[in-house]
């Protein structure tokens, strides 16, 4: 009885589909056109065919992914019928990059910085440069590019940068009567300030030891002592990474942290320099640009000067860079490379605050080079002609494993000659 | 007892309003309760395959997150209780081997890492941990569900959902709040000696794919989510009041991996909702309709029924005689058309009165005229009989037979009892007149009649034929030379007589005036030929009557039509009364 009766209501039902069917066909025809076209086929998705979507990946969250955000809509109001689509992976960026370049379905233009492991699967731009002079290659700072660079071919641009500073403060050597650092301070000048102003009594400390520091970043020490990790071409270590000069680069830190004129920080369980250093009770601490904002917004009075020299020898930078880079796999190399190129643009880099301006000219024009908080940044980079050791050799990360456990071992105050020499002995089987 | 009728028996305008009402409502009714009847049924339908899709996909992805995590602790418990594979000798490591092994033992556990994790950790008893350095120690086991896990963990505790606190780099509540929140595992540590004794496996997993799933949940389909343990102990709970109802659409999904029931609670009224809304929609449409139907029905049946009572009042006033009344029209549809048509019924009912009250007229007169001429024929009569017998006795016989045929012609002429009589009898008083004017010229004209015999008991007025024989004497035949010829015939029911003669014939400009009813009557066309026409028209109708055609110098011809009709034997009068 039930079947019937919804067998019934079914084919009443679909008369009356078939009515209001009709009736909403009729409509559109009497209509305006615009309506109409979502009723035919051709000429809407034609339409839509011309918009192209360029996909780029970016490592960044919050603030900063709001500024790439906003450098995608003004590339997408310059190319109509452009869409960018910001891909924002974060903490798994690797993990996804890998995946897709693995599905042959990458990101068209990505965030890069890791050239040894990626350069296979990203585009060479040297072709690009020089077909396009309106790129202003000579506008970069060729320390950038050089980190840009893996096997002599360029794979990305630089967007933005940071070179490593000593963030100081000026409250603290005040209060202890310490001159300011200056340009020339040698590691003598700041060995004694971190004696000088640590109190211990007020948990006040000189200096602060990362206790598990990135190897990358002591590079610019070991450099600065006439030294590095690996030989100019990579493929020796001996007589590099355990020379007299590296040991005694590295050894610093471990003294600072054995006479307790430094703290050690960022260990497990250990508080992070980061936060020391806004709650006043650090007065100097090694950084990049992107703590500088924070530090202003905790008002923490301070000021910032190049890393100390060894004396007789010249300083020395390394640099973190975000650079941009095309997917080997990208089905819009040229739209790609269009976006690739605004990217990097002067009007592009004015939008980017959370790091450092790559090109000469935006740099002049907004006088950072004169700035006292910025200039030592932009002196240091012109100090960071040293390539560094992950771009010389493919098999960086394994050595720098045995690395690791020595610089970490140094820092708990062990000798530093004696242990590079065991992560030397243990690396040698990576070079063969 | 007034009995009620659905359709009122008077006004044809409520007729039509009901009608109308009915054939707009009953098929929006019928076919509108179907539409929201089926229709109702689908949305729910799809509504609570939405639901049910929803919570599966909450059961799925829960049951994905709890049975990864689940084999992460149990695979890194197998890795850690074989002691070939892990050396840790010590918490924090101070050597290059101790950073070495730490580092391993890290990676191994960061391999473990996927897309979802939030972070792996091992934490010692005294808060260190081995693991991505992403954590305070300290923080973590200050965190209540952390103090809440006994000293001596002997299973796995699954912590359910939360905002984890022990994460560096969080200055405030805000930020912490901000944070995604994540589903927790402390498993123990197998391995019963060295630095992992007593240690705890933690594995978080972001949880914001599942919340976002709750709220698709609780926020799109206003669903009341509880997840539980085994033991009855809350998991999950949408925030708010929920009052349970007996007739809420319950999923219960059991996972797989710890016992855990997701309950999703839907009440009912939640899934009516979107029927309600075609509900209220429809009911508005059929309002609006009903509206409108009766609207326009009213417009509608009020300019027919308006039509129609205009016509009946006009009917009315032709009715009781103002027959100038004429209905109003001024449309072509079979109202109007109605209307034109009793317009011309009126004008020829008009016309009709106005022809019937003339003859009426004419015949009054008549009967005065025949009344004047009654005044005394029998003084006539008896005064030209004793002067009839006085020329016999002289031996005028001519004169006396003169005489006889002038009283047979006067006793047909005036004899008025009867208007009309048979041909036969006309004939008769033709042939006494025709005597008189044989015995006035001699025989010099001839006579001739044909079809009498079998038409001769046909009526015709009195008094027609001898003014046109006398007018063929008195105009045609000069000397009385001639020949005339009556010929009478029948055909359909008509009567036809042609009388013709070979006299002078008649001017045309004359012939033209001799039947032309506008002239006056003092006029000089004379009487007779127009006095029979009339007697024709009057006594049978006006398209009967006569026809004349004459030819100047060859004569003339009279034809006379008109309807048969036979003296009744009992109407018969005779003639000699007087």
């Amino acid at each position: 009885m039930k079947k019937v009766a919804s067998k019934w209501m079914a084919a009443g039902m679909a008369l009356l589909l078939a009515v209001a069917a009709g009736c909403s066909q009729a409509q559109p025809s009497g209509t305006d056109g615009t309506s109409s076209n979502t009723g035919t086929t051709t000429p809407a998705s034609s339409d839509k065919k011309e918009t192209v979507t360029l996909r780029f990946a970016t490592w960044d969250t919050d603030q900063m992914l709001k500024i790439q955000q906003d450098i995608a809509k003004q590339f997408e109001q310059k190319n109509p019928g452009v869409k960018v689509q910001v891909e924002a992976y974060a903490d798994g960026f690797d993990q996804k990059l890998v995946a897709a370049f693995g599905a042959k379905n990458p990101p068209d233009v990505m965030y890069m910085w890791d050239f040894p492991t990626y350069n296979a699967s990203l585009e060479p731009l040297d072709e690009y440069v020089k077909k396009d002079p309106s790129v202003a290659i000579d506008d970069f700072y060729q320390g950038l590019l050089n980190y840009n660079r893996f096997d002599g071919k360029l794979f990305g641009l630089p967007a933005g940068f940071s070179t490593r500073v000593v963030f100081y403060n000026k409250k603290l050597f005040n209060e202890a009567n310490v001159p300011l650092p200056t340009d020339n301070w040698t590691w003598d000048d700041f060995k004694s300030a971190a004696k000088q102003l640590t109190v211990r009594d007020k948990k006040q400390y000189g200096f602060a030891v990362r206790s598990e520091p990135d190897t990358y970043d002591l590079q610019q020490f070991v450099w600065s002592n006439g030294s590095s990790f690996i030989s100019p071409d990579g493929k020796a270590i001996e007589g590099y990474m355990n020379s007299k000069e590296t040991a005694e680069a590295l050894q610093i830190f471990s003294d600072l942290a054995k006479d307790k004129s430094a703290l050690l920080v960022g260990g497990k369980n250990q508080q992070s320099g980061n936060d020391l250093f806004k709650a006043g009770k650090l007065a100097m601490y090694d950084n990049g640009v992107w703590s500088l904002e924070s530090y202003k917004k905790a008002n923490v009075d301070f000021g910032t000067v190049v890393m100390p020299q060894f004396p007789g020898k010249p300083g020395k930078g390394v640099i973190a860079t975000s650079s941009v880079s095309i997917a080997k796999d990208s089905k819009n190399k040229e739209l790609a490379w269009e976006f690739l190129k605004f990217f990097v643009s002067s009007d592009a880099i004015k939008m980017r605050t959370s790091d450092l301006p790559v090109r000469i000219s935006v740099v002049q024009e907004k006088k950072l080079d004169q700035d006292p908080l910025y200039a030592p940044f932009y002196k240091t980079l012109e100090q960071s002609t040293d390539t560094p050791a992950f771009l010389l050799n493919p098999h960086w990360n394994e050595i720098n494993r045995n690395l690791s456990a020595a610089v970490n071992a140094i820092m708990m105050g062990q000798n530093a000659e004696e242990l590079l020499n065991k992560a030397v002995k243990d690396s040698q089987k990576f070079l063969k | 007892m007034k009995s009620w009728s659905l359709f009122p028996r008077r006004s044809i305008h409520a007729k039509l309003l009901a009608f109308m009402l009915i054939a707009a409502i009953i098929p929006l009714i019928t076919l509108g309760s179907m539409a929201y009847w089926k229709s109702s049924m689908v949305v729910r339908e799809q509504f609570s395959k939405s639901g049910e899709y929803i919570a599966t996909q909450l059961q799925i992805q829960i049951d994905n997150y709890l049975s990864q995590m689940r084999y992460m602790a149990y695979d890194i418990n197998t890795y850690v209780s074989d002691p070939t594979l892990v050396v840790i000798r010590e918490e924090q490591p101070k050597t290059y081997t101790g950073f070495l092994e730490q580092k391993n033992f890290e990676r191994y556990l960061g391999a473990h890492r996927n897309l979802d994790t939030k972070g792996i950790f091992i934490v010692t008893p005294s808060g260190y941990f081995f693991g991505e350095n992403v954590i305070n120690g300290q923080d973590l086991m200050r965190e209540s569900w952390w103090k809440a896990l006994p000293a001596k963990l002997d299973e796995e505790r699954w912590i359910g959902f939360y905002t984890p606190r022990h994460y560096v780099g969080f200055q405030d509540e805000a930020e912490l709040r901000n944070q995604e929140k994540v589903l927790g595992l402390v498993v123990p540590v197998l391995s019963g000696y060295g630095v992992l004794k007593d240690s705890r496996i933690l594995i978080e997993m972001k949880a914001g794919k599942l919340f976002q799933l709750f709220s698709q949940l609780e926020e799109d389909m206003s669903a009341h989510v509880t997840i539980t343990a085994k033991n009855g102990e809350l998991i999950y709970q949408t925030a708010g009041t929920f009052v349970q109802k007996e007739s809420d659409v319950v999923w219960n999904k059991p996972l797989e991996s710890n016992n855990w029931m997701i309950q999703v609670r839907l009440p009912y009224e939640q899934m009516n909702r979107s029927a309600e809304v075609i509900q209220s929609f429809f009911i508005a449409a059929l309002i609006l309709s009903a509206v409108l139907a009766l609207l326009l029905a009213y417009l509608f049946s009020r300019r027919i029924t308006g039509k129609i009572k205009r016509l009946q009042e006009t009917m009315r006033l032709v009715g009781t005689g103002e027959l100038q009344t004429r209905a109003e029209v001024d449309t072509e549809d079979e109202l109007g058309r109605l209307g034109v048509s009793f317009n011309q019924m009126v004008r020829r009912i008009q016309t009709l009165i106005a022809e019937v009250s003339r003859t009426e007229q004419l015949k009054k007169e008549a009967e005065l005229r025949a009344v004047h001429y009654q005044i005394n024929p029998h003084l006539l009569f008896n005064t030209l009989n004793s002067i009839q017998w006085k020329a016999r006795l002289s031996g005028a016989n001519e004169i006396g037979n003169m005489l006889y045929h002038l009283i047979k012609v006067l006793e047909g002429n005036l004899d008025i009892t009867q208007e009309l009589v048979p041909l036969d009898k006309e004939l008769q008083t033709v042939e006494h007149f025709l005597q008189i004017q044989e015995l006035r010229y001699g025989p010099v004209f001839q006579y001739e009649q044909t079809g009498v015999e079998a038409c001769g008991r046909y009526l015709i007025p009195r008094m027609t034929l001898q003014p046109l024989l006398e007018n063929i004497f008195f105009h045609a035949f000069e000397d009385g030379h001639g020949t005339i010829r009556i010929s009478v015939s029948e055909k359909e029911g008509l009567v036809t007589l042609l009388l013709q003669d070979d006299g002078a014939g008649i001017v045309p400009e004359r012939l033209a005036k001799l039947l032309d009813p506008d002239l006056e009557r003092s006029s000089k066309r004379g009487l007779g030929v127009y006095n029979v026409d009339q007697k024709f028209k009057l006594h049978f109708r006006m398209e009967h009557g006569m026809k004349i055609s004459s030819v100047r110098g060859e004569g003339t011809t009279i034809q006379i039509t008109w309807p048969k009709r036979e003296e009744l034997p009992d109407e018969h009068q005779g003639n000699d009364c007087g």
